[in-house]
Parts: C-alpha cells; sequence; structure tokens
C-alpha cells in the first residue's frame, strides 16, 4: 500500500520487527524487536537522568539534578494529595510507571523512533499491574470489606442489585479506560502526524501549482508537534494520578 | 455554652445581670463564629489559587478531566457490550444479555463521569463522602 499509492502508511511505524538474531527459550520468541529496545533506551535514559543527576548530591543543584528533584517532588505531592500519607508506601511503583510512560512517550515523538506506549498490550499490562496491585492490597488489607467499594450507602434496597452491577462494571471499565486513553492518544497522535506529512509528500508529487501550498500541512505539523508534546506529557501524569485515585480505593474503600 | 461560663472567672465575675451576661456572651458568639467563617473562607480561597496557581496548570488539568470523561464513557459501553457478548455465547440468550448489559455499561460510563464531576479525590474523600 505504502509504494503503490506514492504516499506513507501512516500505520507502518507501528509496526513490531525483530532486530538481531533471533532467539528462542523453550518454543517462545524471545527475540529483541523495536518495541523492546526503545523499551530500554527509555530505561537507560531514566537511569541516567536518575543516577548520574543525582550523583553529585549538590545543595544547589544542576540541571540535571533539578529535572530529576522536580520530577519526584511532583510526583510525591500529587501521591501524598491523593492518597494520603499512607499511600507513600505506592509512591516507588506510582513513580516508576510516571518515568517509564513519560520518557516513552517523550522518545517516541522524536522521529524514527517508535513509540512503545502506541501498543495497548504495553498500555493494558501497565493498567493491570495497577489493577492487581488494588485488588490484591485491597483484599490483603481489608479483606471482605474491600467489597463495600462496590455498595454505596443510602441506596434503597429495590435499587441495590442494580447499583451494585453497575459498580461491577464501572470497576471491571477502569484497567480498559485506564490503558485505552493511553494507548488511544498516542496511536491517534503519530497517526495525525503522520497523515499530515503524507500531504506534503503527496502534494510534491502532484507538482504545478499545489506545490505552493505545501507550507499549510507543515505548519499543522508543526502545531500538532507541539500539541502532541503537551499530550505526551499529560498523560503520564493522568495515568499517575488515576493509578493514585484507584489505589486511594484500596486504602480506604468506603463501605 | 453554659459550662463554658463556668470555666471562665473572667467573663463571670464582670457581669453584674443575667440580661447583661447574655448579651455579652451573644456577642462573643458572633464575633467568634464570625471569625470562624473568616478563616474557612481564607482557606477555601487558598486552595483554589493554589489548584490553578498558573493558567497552564489550570489548562493541564482541564484536559486531565477531559481525557478521562470522554475514555470512561468509551470504556464503560465496550466493557458492557463484552461482557454482554460473553454472557450471551455463554448461556445462548443470543440478543438480550448482550442488550442489557449495553445499556448498563453506558449507565455506568455515566456514573463514573457523574462521580468525576461530583466526588472531591482526595485522601479519605470516600469516607467522608459516603458515611
Amino acid at each position: 500500500m505504502a509504494s503503490e499509492a506514492g504516499g506513507i502508511d501512516p500505520i507502518h511505524q507501528f509496526e513490531i520487527a525483530r532486530i538481531g538474531p533471533s532467539i528462542n527459550v523453550f518454543g517462545n520468541d524471545l527475540s529483541l524487536t523495536n518495541s523492546a529496545l526503545f523499551m530500554i533506551v527509555a530505561v537507560v535514559i531514566i537511569y541516567f537522568l536518575m543516577i548520574y543527576g543525582t550523583k553529585s548530591k549538590s545543595l544547589v543543584p544542576g540541571r540535571l539534578q533539578s529535572a530529576a528533584e522536580m520530577l519526584y517532588e511532583f510526583m510525591a505531592d500529587t501521591v501524598r494529595s491523593t492518597t494520603g500519607k499512607e499511600g507513600m508506601k505506592f509512591m516507588p511503583l506510582v513513580f516508576s510507571l510516571f518515568i517509564f510512560v513519560l520518557i516513552c512517550n517523550l522518545v517516541g515523538l522524536i522521529p524514527g523512533t517508535f513509540t512503545v506506549t502506541s501498543h495497548i498490550v504495553v498500555t493494558f499490562m501497565f493498567a493491570m499491574l495497577v489493577i492487581s496491585t488494588v485488588i490484591i492490597y485491597g483484599f490483603a488489607k481489608h479483606g471482605t470489606h474491600f467489597f463495600g467499594l462496590f455498595v454505596p450507602s443510602g441506596v434503597p434496597a429495590l435499587l441495590m442489585p442494580f447499583i451494585v452491577l453497575i459498580e461491577v462494571i464501572s470497576f471491571i471499565s477502569r484497567p480498559i479506560s485506564l490503558s485505552m486513553r493511553l494507548f488511544a492518544n498516542m496511536l491517534a497522535g503519530h497517526i495525525a502526524l503522520k497523515v499530515f506529512a503524507g500531504f506534503i509528500v503527496l502534494m510534491l508529487s502532484t507538482g504545478g501549482a499545489v506545490i505552493a501550498l505545501t507550507p499549510l500541512p507543515m505548519a499543522m505539523i508543526v502545531a500538532l508537534y507541539a500539541l502532541e508534546l503537551l499530550v505526551a506529557c499529560l498523560q503520564a501524569f493522568v495515568f499517575s494520578i488515576l493509578t493514585c485515585i484507584y489505589l486511594n480505593d484500596a486504602l480506604h474503600p468506603g463501605h | 455554652m453554659s459550662a463554658k461560663t463556668a470555666d471562665d472567672p473572667d467573663m463571670s465575675s464582670k457581669s453584674s445581670g443575667p440580661n447583661n451576661h447574655d448579651a455579652e456572651l451573644k456577642a462573643r458568639l458572633d464575633k467568634l463564629s464570625g471569625a470562624i467563617k473568616a478563616e474557612i473562607v481564607h482557606v477555601e480561597d487558598e486552595r483554589k489559587s493554589a489548584a490553578a496557581t498558573t493558567p497552564a496548570v489550570g489548562l493541564g488539568k482541564a484536559m486531565g478531566t477531559g481525557f478521562r470523561v470522554t475514555s470512561e464513557l468509551v470504556a464503560g459501553v465496550l466493557v458492557g457490550g463484552f461482557l454482554g457478548w460473553w454472557v450471551d455465547r455463554w448461556l445462548g440468550t443470543k440478543p438480550f444479555a448482550m442488550l442489557i448489559l449495553l445499556l448498563l455499561g453506558m449507565i455506568a460510563g455515566l456514573w463514573n463521569v457523574y462521580k468525576i464531576a461530583m466526588k472531591p479525590t482526595g485522601p479519605g474523600a470516600n469516607d467522608k463522602t459516603k458515611s
């Protein structure tokens, strides 16, 4: 499709490709893919930022140190204000998720790279990690009292089964909405960028007076890029704040 | 109130008549409750200004809420539809479970949006609103 239309296939950027030799362990394909490569890249960047950045431990922080400190303080404030003091034991989980999603989103914006978070498998596993933490911790701490999450008080007995069913559906929809929001935003943003880039190629190949119009999609790409930068940071933040809100349910299930 | 006056020898010794005493107490009560109200307003204002210190933070918060609301709506319908399809396949009640659960899914999505709009999120927010 890509070559015959003379344009660009906007979906091609999301294809998983194997890099290097194929590695098989007990019939499981464990070869390095471009997705795995960019996860490693993200982890290396995070390590560099966090370990090298905080190495000097100076009282007046340098650029890297202040970036690392600001990220940490920002997330610590978010966790503290959403889940309270007892929620701080989840800070490592929330912060890891936040920084990994953030760096993956930002790395994906560099042309030619692969966006790890544009695959629903990846984001769904993040969401399942969060939800299983909520469920396991909720049951471990509150036992059957955790079911109180599904039974709001002050509801007439007649409506109770109906409300409980709705609460259960809304609980099941949490990992779906959590993973879908991140994945869909990244996917849609990158497709939109590629489509507008494809317009330029199409216009140039058409030739004639149409070439004069090529700055229009170019300007659109610049605007979209700014928006995508905002969305990349925002989605990481929304993901982590929702993690906090769901963990808050595990810490304090209603009744 | 009476316990308070007994504890406060200063007040009871000063006031001569019972009427005068009551009026004095009432004035004091008004003053104190006025101070409490002013303090509450002050705290609320501070909280509001902290929530939106800069327009950029306000915009980020608003966009975050927007993303949350849209995905909640879609996810509710998806989960309801999937559960319905699954129950239909399991029990052989071809269209009915899906219809009912799809509707319930939509309601659940809307219910989540309602909760986002109405509920304060914070430590122990559940306990406060629901007890």
